[in-house]
């Protein structure tokens, strides 16, 4: 049946076309998908910052809800310091500064631990109770604790308790800045992801070649000042450090528009005097 | 024996159509000959870009007690039709019947139905723009026109579409699905207004039935540079041959021919006339398309500007700011943007140079409002004709503030649109 041969081999080989065909036809179907959907361009934007050596783990997609907040720089930390046991307190410029008459020791692997009991007893620590420990900002000298606010924490020198250690674990003092009557401004609103925070600082060409993100984190940060009223907004802070060093550095990026937020800006763009 | 006879040629021709088939769509389609480098385009500018949903979203939710009273559900913690959206997002295998047409008692009947949550739009949609609140999951629905969304908190099958020119009433059915998410919203952070849902001057509107109690804002603006929009809307091939006119306090931006842009430095609004072709449709849909498109060229700030109304006899599309779910409004009735399309070969876009950004914290207490009854019978004694007028809101008034440019103060008012113009109860009141 020579025929018959003939006609497998011939139905052997389309065969072997359309699954060719086919699998192009797929290609280009994805291919048109990928001209549309925007998160495509999100991981591509990140592959090229990976292969300009830019070191970043795992990022997050999502959208979360924040508020612009403000809270009032006031004297209640100076009227209040009275309660305050084993230790000199010195109200100046809004912060309270204090020295333990005798240092506390505290957990050598976990001050932590240790710090968050103490926090919890108001003649040691006005307010304790409000701050939350950031494991970002502390060193192993210096344990820093942000003022919480709305679900989340400040990021300010305004609104902070930093306790400096001695080299035996031992609080000997602490620098505490206090915010009163954190209130959001306007319902919440959705903020930029963590992927997205991190491609505008790349865009704005905020990330060097050759660094390791270090660390993100969405927290609230000054935008204005205007007489003893803060004004903060939902920042992403991105910890940024150069290989080879342990110098790091923040960024900061406004989480509702997406801007830069830069340092000097703080005070300058929006201080009413100024504006005038 | 026979069968296997004809299996060989049978599979050997439908293996060739096949091929032949895939053959030409592969051929025929453009997008084989994209090469793969286009995809890794540039990304957006750094302006956020609000999508269609958010635009075009509904403004005011009003919730139905069991016994029957009603209350608006103002923004306090969070914005209450943004959570009320939220749970919108599972409804499968809808279909769609009319209820009733023409019936004003079917209307409200259904409106104000016990254990409900009515989601009001600023003005007339079409299901295009629902659609997208819902996650697509009505796009086979018929492409209706629609101004309110009725949920009821204790029927998880049903949902109603409400068309208030001839007082339709669209019942969409879907599967059953959870009811919690949608009972929760009514338990968050927020302040409720007594209200009721009735007829003025034959059109339903929302009566505030106690006096308001509103707050104050004072907003730092966003204030872009007449360069930003000129490089955006007036960057064509050629951008050499950009000429600049001044006068008084205009600034006039023009390419040769079809482009033109307008700056008035002492109200601080721009308008952008663009002469060249455009699609000139005319429906709802298409309409609301290229006014978003336009919307989303200017790269104005986008943050809690919402679709407000749309004019069929001149094409006009407004959109507005918003703050805790009211609008703001202008000494001159303007809110943000507006786009509008002429002809074929005229459209214009008025916009706004200043836009609020930041809330400021305001030590001013809350400033009460009658109610729309005795704001009516106010206006009514003063003098003016309660015929001509057509729509009633709450707003905020946009005033300079005194000691900074930058700065500026939302005071609430009644908003109320009478001879085809928005005006506030307190101009009016104060007029003679």
């Amino acid at each position: 049946m020579n025929f018959r041969r003939i006609e497998i081999i011939f139905l052997v080989t389309f065969i072997a076309i359309d699954i060719f065909l086919f699998g192009m036809f797929k290609k280009n179907m994805d291919m048109q998908a990928d001209n549309v959907s925007q998160g495509d361009s999100d991981s591509v934007i990140v592959k090229e910052m990976r292969n300009d050596q830019i070191k970043v783990g795992n990022l997050s997609k999502k959208n979360e809800n924040a508020y612009y907040i403000s809270g009032e720089q006031s004297d209640v930390l100076r009227n209040q310091m009275g309660q305050l046991a084993n230790q000199t307190p010195q109200f100046v410029g809004h912060e309270l500064e204090s020295e333990l008459k005798t240092p506390i020791t505290v957990d050598k692997n976990n001050p932590r631990k240790s710090i968050d009991k103490l926090l919890t007893d108001s003649t040691f620590v006005l307010f304790g109770d409000q701050y939350v420990y950031s494991k970002n900002l502390s060193t192993s000298r210096n344990i820093v604790y942000n003022q919480k606010a709305m679900g989340s924490s400040i990021y300010s020198s305004e609104a902070q308790i930093r306790f400096t250690l001695n080299s035996n674990h031992q609080i000997v003092s602490y620098t505490q800045s206090y915010l009163q009557g954190i209130k959001s401004l306007r319902e919440s609103s959705e903020t930029i992801s963590e992927t997205r925070a991190l491609i505008w600082l790349y865009q704005y060409n905020e990330i060097p070649n050759n660094t390791t993100v270090a660390w993100t984190n969405l927290g609230y940060t000054k935008l204005l000042s205007i007489d003893g009223d803060r004004v903060f907004i939902p920042t992403w802070i991105i910890a940024i450090r150069p290989q080879n060093s342990t110098q790091i550095q923040l960024k900061r990026i406004n989480a509702f528009t997406g801007g830069i937020i830069k340092e000097t800006d703080e005070n300058l763009k929006n201080n009413p005097s100024s504006m005038n | 024996m026979r069968f296997s006879k004809y299996l060989i040629p049978l599979a050997l021709t439908i293996a060739v159509v096949v091929s032949l088939t895939l053959s030409v769509v592969l051929w025929t389609n453009p997008a084989n000959y994209r090469t793969n480098k286009q995809t890794s385009q540039t990304p957006q500018t750094q302006q956020m870009i609000k999508p269609k949903r958010y635009v075009y979203s509904p403004v005011q939710a009003i919730h139905t007690n069991a016994d029957g009273s009603q209350q608006i559900l103002v923004n306090k913690l969070v914005n209450t039709v943004t959570e009320v959206k939220k749970t919108m997002h599972n409804y499968k295998d809808p279909k769609i019947k009319t209820l009733s047409k023409n019936s004003r008692t079917d209307y409200f009947r259904i409106a104000n139905q016990t254990d409900s949550i009515m989601l009001n739009y600023s003005d007339t949609v079409s299901m295009r723009a629902l659609n997208a609140i819902v996650k697509n999951r009505f796009r086979k629905l018929p492409n209706y026109k629609i101004n309110r969304i009725v949920l009821p908190t204790n029927n998880s099958t049903k949902l109603y579409l409400l068309y208030d020119k001839n007082f339709t009433v669209y019942e969409v059915d879907v599967k059953k699905h959870s009811l919690k998410s949608l009972n929760k919203v009514l338990k968050m952070d927020m302040r409720t207004q007594p209200a009721s849902f009735k007829l003025l001057n034959n059109k339903p509107i929302v009566y505030v039935t106690t006096a308001v109690q509103m707050q104050p804002y004072k907003y730092l603006i966003d204030r872009q540079s007449d360069d930003y929009y000129v490089s955006r809307l007036l960057n064509t091939q050629d951008s050499t041959s950009i000429n600049v006119k001044r006068r008084k306090n205009m600034t006039i931006y023009g390419d040769q021919s079809s482009l033109q842009l307008t700056f008035n430095s002492k109200n601080r609004m721009a308008e952008f006339s663009d002469f060249r072709p455009n699609h000139n449709r005319r429906n709802l849909t298409a309409t609301i398309n290229d006014s978003y498109k336009n919307l989303t060229k200017l790269g104005l700030p986008m943050d809690n500007v919402r679709f407000f109304s749309y004019d069929d006899n001149n094409r006009t599309v407004t959109y507005r700011t918003y703050v805790e779910g009211f609008p703001i409004f202008r000494t001159n009735g303007f809110g943000t943007v507006s786009t509008r399309t002429m002809n074929s070969s005229a459209q214009r876009i008025l916009f706004s140079l200043d836009n609020p950004e930041v809330p400021l914290p305001s030590n001013k207490g809350y400033v009460s409002l009658p109610s729309t009854e005795t704001m009516l019978k106010r206006l009514e004694n003063h003098g003016y004709k309660l015929k001509d007028l057509q729509k009633v809101r709450l707003g905020y008034t946009w005033k300079k503030d005194s000691t900074s440019p930058l700065l500026i103060d939302l005071n609430p008012d009644w908003y109320v649109y009478y001879n085809n113009k928005w005006r506030s109860y307190t101009s009016l009141m104060n007029q003679y």
